[in-house]
């Protein structure tokens, strides 16, 4: 056969679908990334778009109904629940992409130079991350709370340290695949330095993997976060942390259960948009 | 639309319904592919058929809908009746049946079509009903040792004995039709001969017919009874295989035996080649597809589309206004003087220093490029190993090799010879075992890959990877840029190129990409490895042009791998012939090719596709 | 590590499992729904596993209903009482110089192994809490001598008077006169301790057949009981730790009473529930707030003021307990001591947080009412919003029992500290000692203060109640105005119940339990 393109065959979409026909882009894809949009446009306006601060008492007292005046009511101690959703949405939002970028940094870097070196190298590289893989997450974060006190970020670092492993293995593992590709041997031909050739040559190869596995992490980070949260782990109240929010509702549920529910949803749909975000980003790539 | 008197106009007279009647066959892809535009092709009972095209004209399209095996977002129009049964509107269950029974496929990998993880003997026993039905297949195909090779895995065998065991499940089951589609394109010269004459035994002991799919007129010539030539989705021409070859009606075919290279072309001309390139699938022109390059062209080419009306000379049938028109004297090909590869004649280019490129450890700092330093290349007694005890296979074995200065070596051999381990130490990706590599002078030796797509970091803009290139040559960010617009044009591409990616440019044109960046700082010694291999006819001659005007120009010396001894022999001042991992026989081409001493050589010389059908089989035509 | 942490995490997955299964049930709505074929079974809940049945170690709350229904002491409240009514003694003698104690017993008393009842049984249990010297060891501290002239007599000596000595006997945590045959038979070398981790030996209504830790602690009928036979022939008490479990369990049917912590924003649901009853009883729990004194900032007594003040702690306590609260009026309870013999008053202020101030540690313990944690949210943010810096910090009770045993753990240790407690016995004595009496059992930020311990102890020396009383209520007073312990709250002890349980019978010096021999279902 001929050097040609191949023909399409599948993959892409009847015409009728053309909601952005230059890109090829479909459903899916456009769902997921105006979900990805609006969320992260979203938690950076909270502060703007809140009707109240999420820490002071309203003068409507306690565990108020949803109601006009305070969309999701109120809390055991007298806080508009709507705002602190909202501020719990930023909150869990940034934390989750803070410790993805930093697993991303952290595990790419690795795996890139593991990936790219080889030899042995790549085996200790390889071996330490084995031993990071091995470590609990939660049991993790309860020991660094129990001797650094309490705090988000210290909670975020012990979820950052079980979160590099993965992007290492799979950073390293598409560096390998390309290092053996031809253009490799066609760029050291053509002279290029060592790390001009990791950097622009062999890791740009590993870039979509990463940035499915990103996508499609946000969503389960979401929940890791949120259930230590709940177990007490994360930013101490009285910060506006969904999980956190979602046991401090537990012993209304019955009467007011709108106070544990409201963050509990927030936690599904903020986790639903990020998959489908993740699904989006997935299915773009795929095409393209 | 064809009228069905039009077909009966081919005088071959029958009384047996074809085994594959296609009628205005129209396949539509999503994105307005238009694969396939009107396609009328009978195939009769113990017929072989040589379908002819270009990459884009919808040869394997056509292929797979005999088989019916497009895709569901194909749309279809008109008919494909496959023994009588109708594959485009039927269902997928009614398809697989009509396959099972009636037809068998032979692709051009073998190892994507095999399952490696199952033994060979059971995945043809699949397709024959039983093993011993299998081992009967395997026979026929001329398996040596069919039992010890059934219980063989694909990876242990050959390309030329999995492409064999392809051909055992495909008329395992006794089809009326086997569809090959470019089955010997990877093979070696010797290994496609065989499996071409296997496919005409088949034919003749067991009465099936083949659909032979190939962009080679040469591969065609040596099997087909008939040989139809389809272009921009239309069949063009088609017509007894003598006939077609050796009196085509229709311009592209003319101009497709025109530029085929051939064991005696001139040497001391440029190969003629065809201008332009073939249409884009989504963007027909409204008339003649190949009114935009065919030289007869004219208003009423662009008008309409041809219909097929019986050729002039030929029984067959051609699609064209001006059938019969062009010959040689009249067509339009590119023929020029083949420039002299004098080393000392090239000179600096337009001004700018190119001294010895400092990353090469190897050339001595100070000697000035294209002086007679020594030779360019110069390989003393190289041996190289893959692999560790037990598994330990010696690739090169005792090699001595020399290209001088601004001369060209083509290297010749099958696959496994070494040939491309070689390549690899000259140019220093590789570093052997034992022996001396010398390299002379000048830039440090760049190769084009065999896949040169792939050589091409798909993320990068050309202008990027040009420019990475040019970092060593001492150069600034403007002049980089300038020099690498004109190293595009050296190769005959525009400048906007150079804003463009791998993925957006055709096979050919990254082709070009990746010989500019090879000769963007100019290398003493550039190396080719198998660069035409895969290409179709007219992209070949164009490419091996190419290479002769650079080499011209700037003087370097070539070593360039192939197995195809036709293209050696137009490429290099000398021949060496390799296998098991040394040299053979080495010497002036013409003298490899006209007096081959060793008989490694003899049998390459020999496999050489020539364009006269195989004795006898146009006799047989004849008696319908 | 909070253990209520780890009771919220099985708590969601509880909850969602019970709630799947309440919704098959359709019992909550009916008004004539009948509870489940329970063939004279009594259904209750723990929140968390008790520590031990045995009398002389158990030292918390809520195991209290197993050890009364097991046991009995020589003497009890009367429900609803600082009341001491006879039990295992039918009468007693106190000596005018109130050293001696003679106590006449109840004959025709058998434990549930078979063995009689008599004053060498007592003495043996006597001895025993004597020797397992555990916390309610100091009730018999003062225990010089102790005589049986006769099976049906018994005569203990002490060493100086100790006004509270009656309370102790009538006290939840007071002596229980255990079998002696168990105890020779089981006694090993830790004095049946190992055996009393599991089992009973006791003369109350009920035997305790089953103690599986984790899972459910089974009382059967004691049918030779000499007192009236329990209407119950089964006590069943399952460990279920999550609180919405406990509820739903009880608004099927599954559960007869929830004891304690039910959350009291969620009574309204329980009110509007026809099956339920909701019955508060008076008790002397109270909420208090500790301050840390032995280092910044609360070793400055203007700061305590100032908190005391900043918290409102009236509005505070009607917004969280509505009726089911009091403000303190006085640090003993009422029914302890007078309430005008040592008056608290925090009137409210809004004192800002001075400047440099540090920042606050708030310790609480967390309770499945939620009450604990609302209330510490609420102060955090009234102390907020004055400008002071406050974390809050859930902790375990091992963790606050933990705080005052070194001055090096007391400088680590939190700065205000939330708990709720009760005394041991209706006695100021059993309060103030070990609350901010120096070194007392429940000081848990070591508040000490020499003037308190001298009256602590006029007070208890004192045959004079009127005298002893008014020690008792200075010793209050120098705390109040110290402001070395904040009091929130008089609790009342909230139970909610299905309607159909009769001879409800609370003593509200036995906080969360019920008379089980008394209790019926109509």
């Amino acid at each position: 056969m001929g050097v040609a393109e191949p023909i399409a065959f599948g993959g892409s979409l009847p015409l009728r679908r053309r909601l952005l026909p230059r890109l090829g882009v479909g459903r899916l894809e456009t769902a997921g990334l105006a979900a990805l949009a609006l969320t992260t446009i979203g938690a950076l306006v909270v502060p703007l778009i809140a009707p109240h601060a999420p820490t002071l008492p309203v003068a409507a007292g306690p565990l108020v109904k949803p109601s006009a005046a305070h969309l999701l009511g109120t809390d055991d101690l007298s806080r508009d629940i709507a705002s602190r959703v909202l501020y719990g949405i930023r909150s869990s939002w940034f934390s989750a992409i803070a410790v993805i970028a930093s697993g991303v940094l952290i595990g790419g870097l690795i795996g890139l130079v593991a990936g790219f070196r080889g030899g042995w190298l790549d085996t200790v590289l390889m071996r330490t991350t084995d031993l990071f893989l091995a470590l609990p997450g939660p049991i993790l974060a309860i020991a660094i709370v129990a001797s650094l006190g309490p705090s988000l970020a210290h909670t975020l670092l012990a979820v950052g340290i079980v979160w590099w492993p993965w992007y290492a293995r799979i950073v390293r593992g598409e560096v390998r695949a390309v290092m053996v590709r031809p253009h490799i041997d066609a760029a050291r031909l053509a002279k290029i330095g060592r790390m001009r050739l990791a950097f622009r040559h062999a890791l740009p190869g590993a870039l979509p993997a990463v940035l499915v596995t990103a996508s499609l992490d946000v969503g389960n980070l979401v929940l890791t976060l949120a259930g230590l949260a709940f177990i007490g782990l994360g930013a101490p109240p009285p910060a506006p942390e969904l999980g956190s929010m979602v046991a401090q509702g537990l012993p209304y549920f019955f009467g007011q259960p709108w106070v544990c529910l409201a963050p509990a949803v927030a936690i599904f749909v903020l986790a639903f948009a990020a998959n489908l975000a993740g699904d989006g980003i997935r299915d773009l790539l795929h095409h393209t | 639309m064809i009228a069905a008197e039009t077909i009966e106009a081919e005088r071959t007279p029958t009384a047996r319904p074809p085994v594959l009647a296609v009628r205005d066959l129209a396949v539509t892809f999503p994105g307005r592919v238009k694969a396939l535009r009107g396609v009328t092709l009978d195939i009769r009972p113990g017929e072989i058929v040589g379908l002819v095209g270009e990459s884009g004209s919808g040869k394997s399209v056509l292929a797979l809908a005999a088989l019916g095996l497009l895709p569901p977002a194909a749309r279809m129009s008109g008919s494909v009746l496959l023994d009588g049964r109708e594959m485009v509107a039927a269902s997928e269950e009614e398809r697989r049946l009509a396959r099972r029974r009636y037809a068998g496929a032979v692709f051009q990998d073998p190892m994507t079509s095999l399952n490696p993880t199952m033994k060979v003997g059971r995945q043809v026993a699949e397709a024959a009903g039983s093993m011993d039905a299998a081992i009967e297949a395997l026979e026929r195909a001329r398996v040596p040792e069919p039992r010890r090779r059934a219980g063989q895995f694909p990876h242990e065998l050959s390309g030329g004995l999995r492409q064999r065991v392809m051909i055992a499940m495909a008329i395992a089951g006794g089809p009326d039709l086997v569809v090959a589609d470019e089955p010997t394109t990877a093979l070696d010269v010797t290994v496609q001969a065989e499996i071409l004459a296997l496919l005409i035994r088949i034919r003749d002991e067991t009465g099936s017919s083949i659909l032979f799919v190939t962009h080679d007129l040469a591969v065609a010539a040596g099997l087909a009874d008939r040989i139809a030539v389809l272009y921009g989705g239309r069949l063009a021409e088609v017509g007894p295989a003598a006939d077609v070859l050796h009196r085509p009606c229709h311009p592209y075919t003319v101009a497709l035996m025109a530029a085929r290279l051939r064991g005696d072309s001139p040497r001391a001309t440029m190969l003629p080649t065809l201008e332009g390139e073939p249409p884009d699938p989504r963007a027909h022109p409204p008339g003649c597809a190949f009114a935009p390059r065919c030289p007869l062209a004219e208003g009423a080419c662009d008008a309409a589309l041809p219909e097929a009306e019986p050729a002039p000379t030929h029984p067959g049938l051609v699609a064209c206004l001006h059938a019969g028109e062009g010959t040689g004297a009249r067509l339009r090909v590119r023929e020029a003087p083949r420039p002299s590869g004098d080393p000392e004649s090239a000179a600096t280019l337009d001004g700018v220093p190119l001294g010895p490129d400092p990353g090469s450890a190897r050339a001595p700092h100070g000697a000035s490029r294209g002086s007679h330093g020594g030779p360019a290349l110069l390989l003393s007694d190289i041996t190289k190993a893959f692999g560790k005890g037990d598994r330990r296979r010696v690739v090169v074995d005792g090699l001595c090799l020399e290209v001088p200065a601004g001369g060209s070596l083509a290297l010749v051999g099958e696959s496994g010879c070494g040939k491309t381990t070689t390549l690899r130490m000259a140019v220093g990706l590789e570093t052997p075992d034992g022996g001396q590599i010398h390299v002379g002078p000048g830039g440090s030796p760049q190769l084009v890959f065999q896949d040169a797509g792939a050589s091409l970091t798909p993320w990068l803009t050309i202008g990027e990877m040009l420019q990475e290139r040019l970092r060593t040559g001492g150069l600034d960010g403007p002049a980089r840029r300038t020099r690498s617009i004109e190293v595009l044009q050296m190769v005959g591409l525009p400048a906007d190129i150079a804003g463009r990616r791998p993925r957006q440019l055709s096979g050919g044109q990254r082709q070009r990409v990746a010989l500019a960046r090879a000769v963007a700082v100019p290398p003493a010694l550039l190396a080719c490895d198998e660069p035409i291999s895969a290409l179709d006819v007219s992209l070949a001659a164009t490419v091996l042009n190419l290479l002769m005007n650079l080499r011209a120009e700037l003087g370097m010396a070539m070593l360039f791998v192939t197995h195809d001894l036709a293209a050696a022999r137009f490429v290099g001042d000398r021949v060496a012939v390799m296998a098991g991992g040394r040299i053979v026989e080495e010497g002036p081409s013409e003298e490899i090719l006209t007096n081959p001493q060793h008989p490694h050589t003899a049998s390459l010389v020999a496999a050489i596709p020539t364009f006269e059908p195989p004795s006898g089989v146009a006799s047989k035509m004849e008696l319908g | 590590m909070k253990t209520g942490s780890l009771r919220r995490v099985f708590s969601l997955v509880a909850v969602v499992a019970l709630l799947l299964s309440a919704c098959s049930k359709k019992s909550t709505t009916s008004a004539a729904s009948s509870p489940p074929d329970t063939n004279g079974t009594l259904n209750l809940a723990y929140l968390a596993d008790m520590s031990v049945p045995d009398p002389d170690v158990f030292y918390d709350i809520e195991g209290n209903t197993v050890i009364l229904s097991a046991y009995e002491g020589l003497v009890d409240y009367k429900p609803d009482t600082v009341t001491i009514e006879p039990k295992l003694a039918t009468s007693w003698d106190i000596a005018p110089d109130g050293l001696t104690y003679t106590f006449h017993l109840r004959s025709g008393v058998t434990f549930q192994d078979g063995t009689p009842f008599n004053a060498a049984a007592v003495k043996a249990s006597f001895q025993r809490r004597i020797s397992v010297n555990s916390a309610p060891a100091y009730m018999l501290a003062q225990v010089a001598d102790m005589q049986t002239p006769d099976p049906m007599t018994f005569v203990v000596k002490l060493r100086s008077v100790v006004t509270p000595f009656m309370d102790y006997m009538a006290s939840s945590w007071g002596p229980k006169i255990m079998s002696p045959k168990a105890l020779t038979d089981n006694a090993g070398s830790d004095f049946a301790q190992t055996w009393a981790k599991t089992n009973a030996d006791g003369t109350g209504p009920f035997k305790l057949t089953a103690f599986n830790r984790g899972q459910n602690y089974t009382l059967t009928r004691n049918d030779s009981y000499w007192g009236p036979k329990p209407n119950f022939a089964t006590v069943n008490i399952r460990i279920i730790p999550d609180m919405n479990s406990q509820i739903l369990q009880l608004k099927s049917g599954g559960l007869d009473v929830i004891l304690h912590s039910f959350p009291i924003a969620e009574l309204p649901t329980a009110k509007a529930d026809p099956n339920l009853a909701i019955k508060d009883f008076s008790s002397y729990l109270q909420s208090l707030l500790y301050f840390n004194t032995s280092k910044a900032p609360f070793n400055d007594l203007a700061l305590r003021k100032a908190v005391a003040g900043d918290i409102d702690r009236d509005t505070l306590v009607n917004q969280i307990y509505g009726t089911y609260a009091h403000p303190a009026g006085s640090p003993y309870a009422p029914g302890i001591l007078g309430q005008s013999l040592a008056p608290i008053a925090y009137p409210t202020s809004t004192v800002k947080a001075p400047a440099g101030a540090p920042a606050i540690t708030f310790a609480y313990t967390s309770d499945e009412s939620g009450i604990q944690s609302r209330l510490a949210g609420l102060i955090q943010q009234k102390l907020q919003g004055q400008g002071f810096q406050v974390t809050l910090k859930e902790v375990t009770n091992p963790q606050v029992y933990g705080y005052a045993s070194t001055p090096q753990t007391l400088a680590q240790a939190p700065d205000i500290l939330l708990m709720t407690n009760t005394p041991d016995a209706a006695h100021p004595d059993t309060w103030a000692r070990i609350l901010w009496g120096t070194g007392g059992g429940l000081n848990f930020l070591g508040y000490t203060n020499p003037q308190v311990d001298t009256l602590l102890n006029q007070g208890a020396a004192s045959t004079d109640k009127a005298a002893s009383d008014q020690a008792y209520g200075k010793a209050g007073r120098l705390l109040v105005v110290d402001y070395g312990i904040l009091f929130l709250a008089d609790t009342r002890d909230v139970m909610v119940m299905r309607k159909n349980l009769t001879n409800v019978e609370h003593v509200p010096n036995y906080p969360w339990a019920l008379r089980l021999g008394t209790l019926a279902r109509s």
